[in-house]
């Protein structure tokens, strides 16, 4: 196992009360898996790519539980193994590429800083490097995006660049945050294209964040469904789309437009808005929300239940067929 | 003749034009000061003038339609993810705000007319007709007004007052100059440090700033002078340190907003340490309104070092200042309005030189408008 998450937990101390964001979340990925981690805006995923790297943001605070990669416990390192692990072991790639790149410096440069850094490169081998990086990520002509400002490139250019950050020390983990949430639905396919083939090229193991179903469909062997900062439904990808487990997940799948689904018919979405994280309904925090809910849903939050070969559901009503 | 090459003739032309000139004090080393005379006073009208030019070049053709800029290279095809670009990468935006600084003719003028002094200051020894502190003839020499020989005058003492303005514009500019990258650089480095790590360390740096902010600065720097013996690097040093707090201030305002940014939080997930993140991302993109406020401080510095000599304890006579050279100035007024009108009327120049090269800097470098173009 390459990466193990136990019983995470953030919460970020407010001035209005302590915001749970990461509520005791726990999943694994394998050497090499691409695990994708879905649900709606503002339900603690990125918190949970953040609290991986430790580096949550004030004044968020992880609270509980461990981060196991590799065997060895992430935040246990000195902060010096921490950074080496940061960067060298495990890639990030974030949802904006505009703002991920330092407006200051060409792409290249930034590559180069961090092979110099974590391959102990010169500063000659590492802009080589970088050179190839960028060629890697499918840039065309590199040597001369490589002295590219972040500004002279377009949004899918700039997130490849972003890519070739992440992935030019061969991590044995890219998490990616939401990679194509900002750009262009033609150029969304090439970057997910992109990071199926770099999985293939480097055996690299991937984290995908995103809300979109048709990204996890396309990708992920398995798919955690989160909500309020808890985790709802885990399992194989193709067996939550087929048969979903929890009425939230079904909920996310029946509002996913579909080819063939005939003009005219309304798409259906899950009635209500996610709720205020000071203010989570008591029991399951899903069943203000929920269609199969009744009175034995509001008591406590329903325990993670095994259902099935490698599939977890944390739902009083879900049952298999 | 591009424009960039006009202005590399420009100065080519004006330190040739002093190598020519000055030949014949090269080889005889003050000889004939009459001649130096002769020749510094034409060189001194020369070189400010024709910097003046190149920059007035600029506020002349204010009134000219604007040309089209010319585009090196032509726009390559390109026609892959995105909009056409401009050809020729490796524009960063502080290239590009330079170019729009070029584009600013007041500014310009400002440059050209700091330029100008610079030179003169560092080729003091060679044009300055005298020995600046050289006592001549106390009697038949003093205070003549500005003649051939004497451009600017002679003081009390009859020495010449145009070499004295020539040495003291290096003591005044390389002093201003010098404190304020003292300031500027300690201010940098204390407020990104205060900015980055937040908190705790953030709110014990600041509270010193607040203390040495609450004395008057001008007041601190009179007590410090005081009390330490006025050699130029004290005076640098003084100066300098007395006032980083401001640059310090806002810096760390820049950082904390800065170190929000996405690219900032990607740096600290690629592993780099504090010490890279600080001074290779978060100060580079800070530094565009501590050029602007470094280049209003000159202009303050070369203000305080004047107010300073003025009173007596900055730069001490023989040494020529700007500003000592007004004090002495003063007591003479109305036998000898030359003798505190030239280095005030000096001082003024490069004071406002100054301004307009902050202002032309403030205006190019203004985010809001620094990547219009391309985006």
């Amino acid at each position: 196992m390459l990466l193990r998450v136990e019983d995470l937990a953030a919460t970020f101390f407010l001035d209005e009360g302590e915001l749970r964001a990461v509520d005791g979340v726990t999943f694994e990925i394998g050497e090499g898996e691409t695990v994708a981690l879905v649900g709606e805006s503002g339900c603690g995923k990125t918190i949970v790519a953040l609290s991986i790297l430790d580096l949550v943001p004030s004044p968020g605070r992880i609270v509980g539980g461990r981060i196991l990669f590799g065997g060895r416990d992430l935040h246990g390192l000195k902060p010096e193994e921490l950074r080496r692990v940061r960067g060298g072991e495990i890639g990030m790639v974030f949802q904006e590429p505009g703002s991920a790149l330092n407006p200051v410096f060409p792409v290249g440069r930034q590559i180069a800083e961090v092979l110099e850094l974590h391959r102990g490169m010169t500063r000659r081998d590492a802009e080589l490097e970088a050179v190839r990086a960028l060629g890697g990520v499918g840039i065309p002509d590199p040597e001369t995006r490589a002295k590219a400002y972040p500004f002279e490139l377009s949004g899918g250019m700039r997130q490849r660049a972003v890519i070739a950050i992440a992935t030019c020390t061969r991590p044995k983990l890219l998490i990616a945050d939401e990679p194509t949430t900002a750009l262009d639905v033609t150029v969304q396919a090439d970057i997910l294209d992109l990071l199926g083939d770099l999985r293939e090229r480097y055996h690299m193991a991937t984290l995908l964040i995103t809300h979109d179903l048709g990204v996890v469909a396309e990708t992920a062997e398995r798919t955690l469904v989160m909500y309020t900062g808890k985790l709802f439904e885990t399992g194989p990808t193709d067996r939550i789309f087929d048969e979903p487990l929890h009425p939230y997940t079904t909920g996310l799948l029946r509002a996913v437009p579909r080819l063939g689904s005939g003009r005219g018919v309304p798409l259906e979405g899950i009635p209500g808005a996610v709720p205020d994280l000071l203010r989570l309904p008591s029991g399951c925090t899903f069943h203000p929300r929920c269609e199969l809910a009744d009175e034995g849903c509001t008591d406590a939050f329903p325990p993670t239940r095994e259902m099935g070969p490698g599939r977890e559901c944390a739902c009083y009503r879900a049952t298999t067929t | 003749m591009s424009r960039r090459a006009l202005h590399l003739f420009g100065l080519a032309a004006i330190l040739g034009m002093v190598l020519v000139l000055r030949r014949e004090a090269f080889l005889e080393q003050w000889s004939n000061p009459a001649l130096d005379a002769r020749v510094a006073t034409r060189f001194v009208v020369i070189a400010p003038v024709l910097c003046m030019l190149l920059g007035l070049r600029d506020v002349l053709a204010l009134w000219r339609p604007a040309r089209e800029t010319t585009q090196k290279g032509g726009s390559r095809a390109e026609g892959h993810e995105g909009p056409p670009r401009p050809a020729g990468h490796g524009r960063g935006p502080y290239r590009v705000a330079m170019r729009r600084f070029a584009e600013n003719r007041l500014a310009m003028a400002g440059l050209y007319a700091i330029a100008g002094l610079c030179l003169v200051a560092i080729l003091a020894p060679l044009l300055a007709p005298f020995d600046p502190t050289a006592i001549d003839d106390p009697v038949a020499t003093r205070h003549l007004p500005p003649s051939a020989e004497h451009p600017f005058g002679t003081d009390e003492y009859g020495r010449d007052w145009l070499s004295r303005a020539l040495y003291g514009a290096r003591v005044s500019l390389s002093v201003a100059i010098l404190a304020v990258m003292v300031a500027v650089t300690v201010g940098t480095i204390y407020g990104a440090v205060a900015g980055y790590f937040g908190g705790f360390v953030d709110n014990a740096l600041m509270r010193i700033v607040d203390v040495i902010m609450a004395f008057p600065t001008f007041f601190l720097m009179l007590m410090l002078v005081g009390v330490f013996e006025a050699s130029l690097l004290a005076l640098v040093l003084i100066m300098g340190l007395t006032s980083w707090t401001g640059t310090a201030r806002f810096i760390r305002g820049e950082i904390l907003s800065l170190k929000e940014r996405d690219f900032i939080e990607a740096a600290r997930a690629m592993g780099l340490p504090h010490r890279i993140i600080i001074f290779r991302h978060l100060i580079p993109n800070a530094l565009a309104p501590v050029l602007v406020s470094a280049a209003l401080m000159v202009g303050g510095m070369i203000g305080a070092e004047a107010g300073l000599s003025f009173l007596g304890i900055g730069i001490r006579p023989p040494t020529p200042s700007w500003g000592n050279m007004v004090s002495q100035g003063q007591d003479a007024i109305f036998v000898a309005w030359w003798v505190a009108l030239f280095p005030g009327l000096l001082l003024s120049i490069t004071i406002l030189s100054f301004n307009l090269l902050a202002d032309g800097l403030r205006d190019a470098l203004d985010p809001k408008t620094l990547m219009r173009k391309y985006v």
